[in-house]
Parts: structure tokens; sequence; C-alpha cells
């Protein structure tokens, strides 16, 4: 199909950003089974199929799109792999580095834009320690001052093993504005498959809702519910 | 014409008219349920005649409107004025986010030609109409409805609507607007917005929002416009059409040469709901084609 067959399309970018460090190895056949069943369960609706596209990012001591942004029924889907430690801000990088080319290409095929999400996976604490540095220096926007990206993400970290609510908390975004962002941490005892499972299937909500949440010219980012999952607590960044 | 422009007629309950990568919403997803809103048809159609002139008006219940199960919230209102020989063309789009934005939609459909056709100025007849309009807003409990409707509901609306005077040694225009609903030219087969407004589309961000200031509003960004007409038509749309008009040649191509003339309202609809991937907001266009100047 040309670009003049959807030259002026609405798109709503979905970046899901999958911690694959050493620590979830025995996750993966989890971890990727919650991807694969996530853009199935979004290709099932047409609707959400025309309006979402979704990229998935891996990062561990360092950060790569295994999945480029994409309608889900046009994503080709990769085998995430895993090893090495938990790099925030190398996944921060990447995820900048990607939605610049993505809405610069989206742009010049005539596509209009709108603001992108991040689901946020990780089983630990970081790593590196200048991610929250590098966070404001390439994502963050004081609306007051109107300094720093105006393009800035809706950023929904799920933290679950080590992550703590300290680190999950720091990243849920925006941290003004009427839509808070939101984040979610594992409870006591929740087994890692049945956590990975229940966030694919908020995740999937959140798009499907957010495909739906308006008319064409007035879409709004529609998070998890915080008590979405009774095996994660959802809290408001204060 | 480009080969992604085609008539579908081999599936049974698919679109007709597609203009390029027709998705996957507009050709599977099938009718559903009526809504709890009986006096709100899913089409609505118009056709007229007045010295001068030829008029269609088609409004098309979206793609999301369907599957959500509400609403069109669109409406489209033609006065014809002989004394003065004016045509008063409106055309609303109800604000989505809230259930009751057909109704806001209708009654400023309903109440603009009169605003305008006593004031004769925009300005007056908008504020007119704002103010009738918040009044109309805060009686909605008092309507019949089938469900039960809160007090304090919500409704909005945007508006475009012009003025046409069909005296032929004077035809012109005078348009009215309020953020994204829209009015355009077609000449030559070559498109020109007469609302264009700098403020709309994509933010200073580079990121694309949508947010409209509709009516009613404490103070509505009304802009208004003179222009001359030749003999091309003159079309008014809601953002549904406006939209794809706007970011994509293919689709000024193809309406260009479907609308080059008029043609009959039923073809008019179909076409005005053309599918189009990622395009699922109701759809109204009023298309008045005049006829020939005399030398």
């Amino acid at each position: 199909m040309s670009e003049r067959a959807t030259e002026g399309q609405v798109v709503m970018p979905f970046y899901i950003v999958c911690d694959v460090s050493g620590s979830m190895c025995g996750d993966m056949a989890d971890l990727n089974a919650g991807v694969t069943g996530l853009r199935q369960e979004i290709m099932k609706d047409p609707v959400a199929d025309d309006l979402a596209m979704l990229s998935v990012i891996a990062f561990d001591d360092a950060a790569r799109t295994v999945m480029p942004l994409n309608f889900p029924s046009a994503m080709e889907l990769q085998t995430l792999n895993c090893g090495g430690l938990t790099n925030y801000t190398a996944a921060f990088q990447e995820f900048h580095r990607a939605f610049e080319a993505d809405r610069v290409r989206l742009k010049s095929e005539g596509k209009r834009v709108f603001r992108p999400c991040i689901f946020f996976l990780t089983d630990g604490e970081p790593t590196s320690r200048d991610h929250l540095q590098v966070f404001q220096q390439l994502l963050g926007y004081d609306p007051v001052t109107k300094q720093g990206n105006p393009r800035y993400p809706y950023v929904t970290p799920f933290g679950f093993r080590s992550a703590t609510e300290e680190s999950m908390k720091a990243l849920a975004y925006p941290n003004f504005g009427e839509k808070k962002g939101r984040y979610f941490l594992a409870k006591q005892g929740a087994s890692v498959p049945s956590l990975l499972k229940a966030i694919s299937g908020m995740i999937g909500t959140s798009v499907l809702s957010s495909s739906l949440s308006g008319t064409v010219g007035t879409f709004q980012y529609t998070p998890p519910a915080t008590d979405a999952s009774p095996e994660l607590e959802g809290s408001f960044v204060d | 014409m480009s080969t992604d422009v085609w008539r579908r007629t081999e599936t049974p309950g698919a679109k007709p008219y597609v203009i390029g990568d027709p998705g996957r919403a507009a050709t599977q997803l099938e009718p559903g349920p009526p809504t709890r809103f009986p006096d709100s048809a899913d089409h609505e159609l118009s056709e007229c005649r007045v010295p001068g002139a030829q008029v269609r008006a088609a409004s098309v219940r979206g793609i999301l409107h369907r599957y959500r199960n509400q609403p069109r919230q669109d409406r489209f209102s033609v006065v014809f004025d002989p004394p003065t020989m004016t045509l008063v063309v409106t055309v609303c789009d109800g604000v989505g986010q809230f259930p009751l934005s057909q109704e806001a939609a209708g009654f400023a459909a309903a109440d603009v030609p009169r605003a305008y056709l006593r004031h004769g100025d925009w300005q007056i007849a908008v504020t007119e109409v704002n103010e009738r309009l918040k009044d109309f807003v805060a009686t909605a409990g008092s309507r019949p409805h089938l469900d039960h409707v809160p007090d304090g509901v919500r409704m909005a609306t945007t508006l475009v609507a012009a003025a046409i005077c069909l005296d032929p040694d004077a035809r012109h225009v005078s348009v009215a607007w309020t953020d994204d609903s829209s009015a355009w030219l077609l000449a030559d087969g070559r498109w020109r917005n007469l609302t264009h407004d700098p403020a709309a589309g994509d933010d200073d961000n580079g990121l694309h929002s949508g947010r409209v200031r509709a009516l009613p509003h404490a103070d509505p960004r009304l802009r208004t416009a003179e222009h001359l007409l030749g003999d091309g038509p003159i079309f008014l749309m809601t953002d549904g059409v406006g939209v794809p008009l706007e970011g994509s040649v293919q689709v000024r191509e193809t309406l260009a040469g479907w609308w080059a003339t008029a043609p009959d309202v039923f073809t008019f609809a179909q076409q005005v709901g053309f599918a189009r991937k990622g395009h699922m907001d109701d759809r109204t266009v009023v298309g008045v084609w005049f006829e020939a100047s005399r030398p």
C-alpha cells in the first residue's frame, strides 16, 4: 500500500520497554508469550488495530528496538533474549532515539501522531546511576517554564521481584497536570508468570481503551486502572 | 485515478467507496444494536435546488460511534431566504467526549439560520446562539430521553456556517466557524480551504492533540471570512472529512473527481462515508453546486 493510501492517518504510538537482564532469564518464555498475547488481543479489535501502533524495546546492559513501531497486525514478532545488567539509562536513550525517528518518519508520511505512551516492565533495581538525570534531560518537561521536551511520553512502570516502589514511583510520568502518571508494583507472593500475564492484559486493556477513548481527533491515553489486577498494587505519582 | 481508489461491491455490507487503505474497521465491523437515542438516525440525507444552485447534504455515522453503540453527533441544516437570495448552510460537530452532544449540534444547526437571517451578522448571531445554547444545555433533563439524564450533563458542538448570496451578479459567501469544522471551494480540480486556522492541526510540540473550544463557551473562538464565488462548488464539512481532505493528496484528488459535478444524493452519502484507515469520525458534508454565471 502506497504512502498516499495512508496519508493523513491518526496514530497512537505505544512502546513496551522490557527488562531482559540476567535475572529475567527464567521468565523469558512467559515474557515472550505476554508480548504475543498482547498483540493478538489488540488484533482481535479491528478499530484498535487501525489506530494503535506498538513497538517493543528490550534492555539489559544496553537497549535495542526489537520490534519497530507498527500496527499490531503488521508487526513481525521477534523472540526476546536475556542476559546482562539492568540499565534504565540505555532504555530511556533508546526510546528517545526510536520515538523521534518514528515521529519524523510518520509525519513525513503525512500521519498525525499523538503523544507516545511507555509501558516499562522491570524485575529489578537499576544498575545505572544516572537514569533519572537522563530521563529528565531527554524526556522531561516543565509546563511552567516550558523547558524540556514538549513531546514527553506518558510512562506507566510495572515493577516486580526486586524493583522497589521508590524506583517505580520515580519513573511514572508526567508528574504534573491533569493526567498524572501511575505505577504498579507486584504484591507479596505473586508469581512472575502470573504477573506477566496480568501486565500483558492490563496493557492490552489500556491500548484498547485508549483507541476507543474519543473521536478521531481527541484520543486520550487511558492508563490501566490502579485496581485492575489483584496481583499488582497501582498508585498515582504525587 | 489511483489504483488505491475503488468501489467495493463484492463484499456484502462492506463500504462501497474506498480511498487508499480502507483499514480493517471499515471493512470488518458489522452493524450493532440500535442506540438509546431513537431520534438519532445513523445517516441523514437532504437535497434541494434553489435559484442558481443545487445542494446535496449527507451526514454519516462514524465507525467509532457505531462500534461503541453511540449516536451520530454531527448535524446540519440548509435554509433558503428568497427575499435576499441567501442560502444559509450550517454544519455542526457534537463533541464526542459528551454523550448528549448531538443535541447541542442539532440545536445549533437549527438556531444558527434563524439568528443569522434575523441579524445579518455572524458575530451577533453566533453570540446569541451561544447564549441560547447554554440555556438549552441547562434544561437537558427536562426533555424526553430513554435513560435518565443527570443534572449538570454537558454537551458541546463545533460550528461552520455559510451565508451564500446567490445573486448571479454578486455571488459571494460569508463564512463563520469555530474550531475544526471547515469550508472549502473546489475550482478546476483544486481545493481551497476558506477556514484555515493556524491554531488547528498539530500543536507547537509536533504532536496532535485535537483539542477544540466548542459552543457553548464563555469565550467562543469564532472566526469569519468573506469570499467572492466563481462557478466552482463550495462545501461545508465536519472534521470527519475535513481532516483527511486537509491531510491527504489522494483524498483531495479523489473527492475533486467525485464532486466536480453534483452526484445524486444517495451516491453523495456513500462517498461522504468513504473508507480510509484510521478515519472513524462522523462525516458530514453539505455541497453547493452553482449554475454557470451569466457571460
